[in-house]
């Protein structure tokens, strides 16, 4: 029997009279790279909050590791990390408290805080401005502080919503590296990101959701299967596809009077 | 169809750039509507108070003899141009259109952007603030014959107040924008403001000092010499004081000098029209501004590197430290946090003062009321209450990042109970203390020992509190002006001033009553009695409080974060 790392059933939330995320079966196996896509607004972030315990869900469940989130929240959230929409960071503190703070808050050793916060620094090149506090950071650094602070404890399952969102190559490199290096170690991924490159690159399986429900789930292979195309078929078109929308303008006779 | 690159600009954009501040300037307000209070506020508030001065000074304009009425021209002139000048240091701006650095991206001319922003002040509500003392000019040399240079010394004036402000803003708008300097600046203003009693107080007292030193001939010779005394001698040379001897020269009948005095205000609006505009060129091109902020690295990194230092903290257990450790930064590195930490420790001299400055100490400290130990319990109350409340929301936008942790809650609570028992606690100690000393009496003791109990059980209201009527506060207001602002809705609001005090008045009962029957009876053993059940009692409520807020916060914690989001987030 497969182990699920993440599992949702009929999860939903609804604001107002808007569902954003409309029963959502999902699931991601320990240890795979998830790659989770959307259109703007189609309840990728919603998702993952609910997933994390930050965002009550109208109906359905969210198991972490088989431990429901919203049962027993405590032992779901020492079981994972998570890079927020947003990246709430203490603006106060700096990089080098923040990533300390976080490790001993998910019960790491004080001395392996302190060598795994140095190590973490350097390798996401955050040494020469680690005691500069966060609020005078630029976009860049945030994500990398809020990365490292979510990944000091070796999480099961690491939760990142859009981490190569106003982030430079160099730094998407490390990141990139950090993210392979920790699935290799059975960290299991569940991002959310725009850039379909990177997901086609790195993840394993793929899930697509737009207005709030799942329209596509699988491997590249499957997702190809599924739509019916050849081996040549990028992740943006079989994405485009899945979510229903169109790119081509000179078809539809759109910004006709750029001559 | 035009080719790409092809489109011309039209010949004038000004009534577009109008239109468009116009829009800005009523979107602020439809969009946050604490700024229509604020709005109204200041009209109620500085209304009345700048007719009265428009009324003051007409009336003074006309009716004033010698240099009198120019002296006081020159005298508002400058002191309005004053105020235009730090205007943008206390408010970095008033309106979000008003930054017309943003405009610097489009093909506008030169003349536009000036004139714009100059008729853009129409939309701004502190301008028609203005405008009474404007009408008072007006009235007050409007229907003599220097009515044309009346008219132009307004107008000059009118542009100088209005280029000031822009001035100081790309010339120090790279301090003004610094975290460094809305931390400073809300620091003291905030102490200003708290401080306005005691400033006048100082004055008042600095005045009758100088008076009652003065002998009969020495007021005469100080009245003599200010009779004599030109003040626009001074003034003249202000940019807003040049028209203020204009209008004088023009009244005396010297016109040439009157025009020579407004070419000289004219010139100085001209240059520095001109500077503004490098300034801003410089600014649109990447230049930065003229003075930016100061690094802040170095100081930071000072505080940072100490935390690696052994400490008291490692006392506790790691997590505990780590909470606390965390808190205590807080404390110190939120502006606002610092401004509550120093009013509790001036509280006891706000308290004081009106005492202190009227009481008779010639009966030495028997003059003090033997109660005065029954007051260290309100002390405790207020200091403990005003450290402590709203505890949740000056997590600010680290409240998801805590929430996402494992950690039990109510050891977040209990963390946070430890640093205000630090914070609040040593300068309660220090004042009642003092008290003690110096009145030597067993109902001080037992008020001191008693009052501290009581403060540590507020706390415990104070955690629960915080969960079920939490405030949102914008830690990172990009205004000064902006520092306090915070959300909350009405029931948070009641729930503030009704239940929070009631409950703390309640679980404060047992200990206040054993302290009050001592009193009464005279009995001390009681008193000291009371005081240590005080303390225990106070422990066994907070370490209770920390729990139930702890249960509570883990049921609704979605629900408190989205609570905490500000409406700009």
């Amino acid at each position: 029997m497969t182990s699920w790392a993440v599992e949702t059933r009929g999860l939903t939330r609804q604001f107002d009279k808007k569902i954003a995320v409309d029963n959502l079966d999902l699931t991601v196996a320990t240890g795979e790279f998830f790659g989770f896509l959307g259109p703007n607004g189609a309840g990728k972030s919603t998702t993952i909050n609910m997933l994390v315990g930050l965002l009550r869900p109208t109906s359905g469940t969210a198991l972490i590791d088989g431990i429901d989130m919203w049962h027993e929240p405590l032992a779901a959230k020492a079981r994972i990390g998570v890079l927020p929409e947003g990246m709430q960071l203490y603006q106060r503190l700096t990089a080098r408290e923040y990533i300390r703070f976080s490790g001993t808050m998910y019960g790491v050793p004080k001395a392996e805080v302190e060598q795994r916060t140095e190590e973490l620094l350097d390798l996401l090149t955050l040494t020469d401005d680690a005691d500069k506090l966060i609020v005078d950071y630029s976009h860049g650094m945030r994500k990398k502080t809020a990365l490292a602070a979510a990944v000091i404890h070796a999480p099961r399952v690491l939760f990142l919503d859009e981490p190569f969102e106003g982030i430079d190559a160099i730094s998407g490199r490390i990141i990139r590296d950090v993210l392979s290096r920790l699935r290799e170690h059975g960290t299991t991924i569940f991002f959310s990101s725009h850039i379909l490159e990177v997901v086609e690159r790195l993840c394993t399986r793929v899930a697509v959701i737009a207005n709030g429900r799942l329209v596509a789930q699988g491997s590249m292979e499957e997702l190809r299967h599924q739509a019916e195309t050849g081996d040549e078929t990028t992740l943006e078109e079989l994405f485009l596809r899945a979510v229903g929308a169109s790119s081509d303008l000179e078809a539809e006779g759109r910004l006709s009077w750029l001559r | 169809m035009a080719a790409l690159g092809e489109t011309t600009p039209p010949r004038s954009q000004l009534g577009t750039l109008l239109r468009l501040r116009g829009k800005l300037t009523l979107r602020q307000f439809s969009r946050e509507r604490g700024r229509i209070i604020g709005a109204i506020v200041v009209v109620l508030v500085f209304g009345p108070m700048i007719v009265g001065a428009a009324f003051g000074t007409a009336v003074g304009y006309r009716t004033l003899e010698g240099q009198w009425p120019t002296a006081l021209l020159g005298a508002v002139m400058v002191g309005m141009w004053l105020i235009w000048l730090v205007f943008p240091i206390i408010a970095t701006s008033i309106n979000e259109s008003a930054d017309i650095t943003h405009l610097l991206i489009f093909p506008i001319s030169r003349r536009d952007l000036v004139l714009s922003t100059l008729l853009g002040t129409f939309f701004d509500y502190p301008t028609y603030l203005m405008l009474p003392l404007f009408i008072a000019v007006f009235i007050g040399f409007g229907f003599t014959s220097a009515f044309p240079i009346v008219i132009l010394a307004i107008l000059f004036s009118y542009g100088h107040m209005v280029l000031i402000g822009q001035f100081i803003t790309v010339t120090i708008g790279g301090i003004l924008q610094s975290r460094r300097f809305r931390d400073v600046a809300i620091v003291f203003f905030s102490l200003i403001g708290s401080s306005c009693y005691f400033i006048n107080l100082a004055f008042q007292r600095g005045v009758e000092r100088f008076t009652d030193s003065l002998s009969l001939q020495e007021e005469e010779a100080f009245a003599e010499t200010f009779a004599g005394w030109q003040p626009l001698n001074i003034l003249q040379w202000f940019p807003t004081g040049a028209p203020a001897r204009a209008v004088q020269q023009a009244l005396d009948g010297s016109w040439g000098t009157a025009v020579l005095w407004l070419l000289y205000s004219a010139v100085l609006l001209a240059v520095l029209t001109w500077i503004w505009f490098q300034l801003l060129n410089r600014l649109a091109t990447g230049g930065g501004f003229l003075i930016g902020g100061r690094p802040q690295a170095e100081k930071e990194k000072r505080v940072a590197q100490q935390t690696g230092r052994r400490s008291l903290l490692d006392l506790l257990p790691d997590d505990l430290a780590a909470l606390v450790g965390k808190e205590l930064r807080s404390v110190w590195r939120i502006p606002q946090r610092r401004v509550g930490l120093v009013q509790g420790l001036l509280l006891p001299v706000f308290m004081m003062g009106p005492f202190l400055y009227s009481a008779d100490f010639s009966g030495g400290i028997s003059a003090i009321p033997r109660w005065f130990g029954l007051t260290l319990p309100l002390y405790a109350l207020f200091l403990f209450w005003s450290t402590s409340q709203n505890m949740l929301a000056w997590e600010g936008r680290g409240l998801p990042a805590l929430l996402l942790t494992p950690q039990p809650r109510w050891r977040l609570f209990w963390a946070k109970g430890l640093v205000f028992l630090l914070i609040a606690g040593i300068p309660y100690l220090i004042v009642s203390g003092a008290a003690t000393a110096i009145l030597r009496d067993w109902l001080t003791v037992v008020g001191m020992v008693t009052g501290l109990g009581m403060g540590i059980t507020t706390m415990a209201v104070t955690a629960v509190g915080s969960v079920l009527f939490p405030i949102p506060i914008n830690l990172e207001a990009k205004r000064t002006r902006g520092a306090y602002q915070s959300g909350g809705n009405f029931k948070t609001g009641c729930a503030t001033v009704t239940v929070i005090p009631i409950s703390t008045a309640v679980v404060n009962l047992p200990a206040a009553a054993l302290l009050g029957l001592a009193f009464f009876l005279n009995l001390p053993w009681l008193g000291f009695v009371g005081a240590v059940f005080s303390l225990v009692y106070g422990f066994g409520i907070l370490y209770g409080g920390s729990r139930l807020a702890g249960n509570l916060l883990l049921e609704r914690e979605p629900e408190l974060v989205a609570t905490m989001k500000l409406p700009e987030e």
